[in-house]
């Protein structure tokens, strides 16, 4: 596997993704939307529960909204990883496939597409 | 599928033997064989759907045929139908990307690439939209680049499946002045269309009919 041709593809593709206007306005919709769902439907009411890696007999108590955005943020950012891989690989599946033929090794730009995604 | 050739064949850059394929019932190839050798450019030449795209994509490997087999000496250039170019990045960029597909990187290949690139842009007359994105130009200008990263690495064995669908007459002449420099250079060109403007341009002209390869 070569780092150039892994920082290359990296760096062209984290371009490609900045400029398509979806992506760019989903990354900013998604995580607001989800929060104001969770910000209209839930109080600061405490609740308790259980964590199943501690004592069984042990109750955590925690405000409702704030539980709430943890997992809705975990939520949208799986969404929008999703939809990043997926648009990453299959809006120029063609043009990826050219590529390959013209020398980068599947390997390689999967890696750089993947680095993408966690940038 | 794809072979090198025997130093014993020095003239010969492509050797395509007895290829068949079938998708499902429909034989689309049936015992293609042909040879290329040094500067030569040759013509394939079928209605659409007569497998002309099938078999450039057998030679360049991206489809296994059924039987037979390629054989092939030089570095291959491919130019796909469709526009296969990045639409969200620059023309710049698509260059500098498919450089480093090739191997083109370093200091001591970037002073060639620049050379080249240059020579294409003039060539082509598209250098002021070298820093456009690609989305924001017209169709015979993306045909163009799409031309112009298949002979980025200079090969020897040029692959041109309706190379110059999206030409106006201009770039077309172009298209031919270049091709006929490539043929000097000692380097192959074949090139698959669905009609031949000009057959004294080609060296060889080859009808591909019912799956079968004849001279046309």
């Amino acid at each position: 596997m070569r780092l150039k041709y892994i920082q290359a593809g990296w760096k062209m593709s984290l371009r490609e993704l900045l400029r398509g206007r979806i992506a760019v306005i989903l990354l900013f919709l998604i995580p607001t939307i989800f929060y104001a769902v969770i910000l209209l439907t839930t109080t600061h009411k405490l609740i308790a529960f259980k964590l199943a890696s501690v004592s069984e007999d042990m109750l955590i108590q925690v405000s409702q909204r704030r539980e709430a955005l943890i997992f809705i943020g975990l939520a949208a950012v799986g969404l929008l990883t999703s939809f990043f891989a997926l648009n990453l690989t299959q809006k120029h599946a063609g043009v990826n496939r050219r590529l390959l033929l013209c020398g980068y090794q599947t390997s390689e730009l999967i890696l750089s597409k993947f680095a993408v995604l966690i940038v | 599928m794809v072979k090198h050739l025997s130093e014993q064949q020095d003239d010969v850059v492509l050797k395509v033997a007895n290829i068949a394929k079938s998708f499902g019932r429909h034989q689309v190839l049936r015992d293609i064989t042909f040879e290329m050798h040094k500067g030569e450019i040759v013509g394939i030449v079928g209605e659409n759907g007569s497998g002309k795209s099938t078999l450039l994509k057998i030679i360049v490997g991206l489809l296994s045929p059924h039987a037979g087999s390629i054989s092939v000496r030089e570095k291959i250039g491919y130019c796909p139908q469709d526009m296969l170019i990045f639409e969200t990045l620059t023309v710049a960029e698509n260059f500098s990307y498919f450089a480093t597909a090739y191997g083109l990187i370093g200091k001591s290949q970037a002073s060639r690439l620049k050379e080249t690139r240059k020579h294409l842009l003039q060539q082509f007359r598209f250098e002021p939209y070298e820093e456009r994105l690609v989305s924001t130009l017209s169709g015979g200008t993306k045909q163009k680049l799409n031309f112009c990263l298949a002979v980025l690495h200079s090969p020897g064995l040029l692959i041109l499946d309706e190379p110059y669908s999206g030409f106006d007459w201009e770039t077309y002449l172009h298209f031919w002045e270049y091709a006929e420099e490539l043929k000097a250079a000692g380097k192959c060109v074949l090139i698959v269309s669905h009609f031949i403007y000009d057959r004294s341009k080609f060296d060889a002209v080859f009808e591909l009919k019912e799956g079968l390869l004849r001279c046309a």
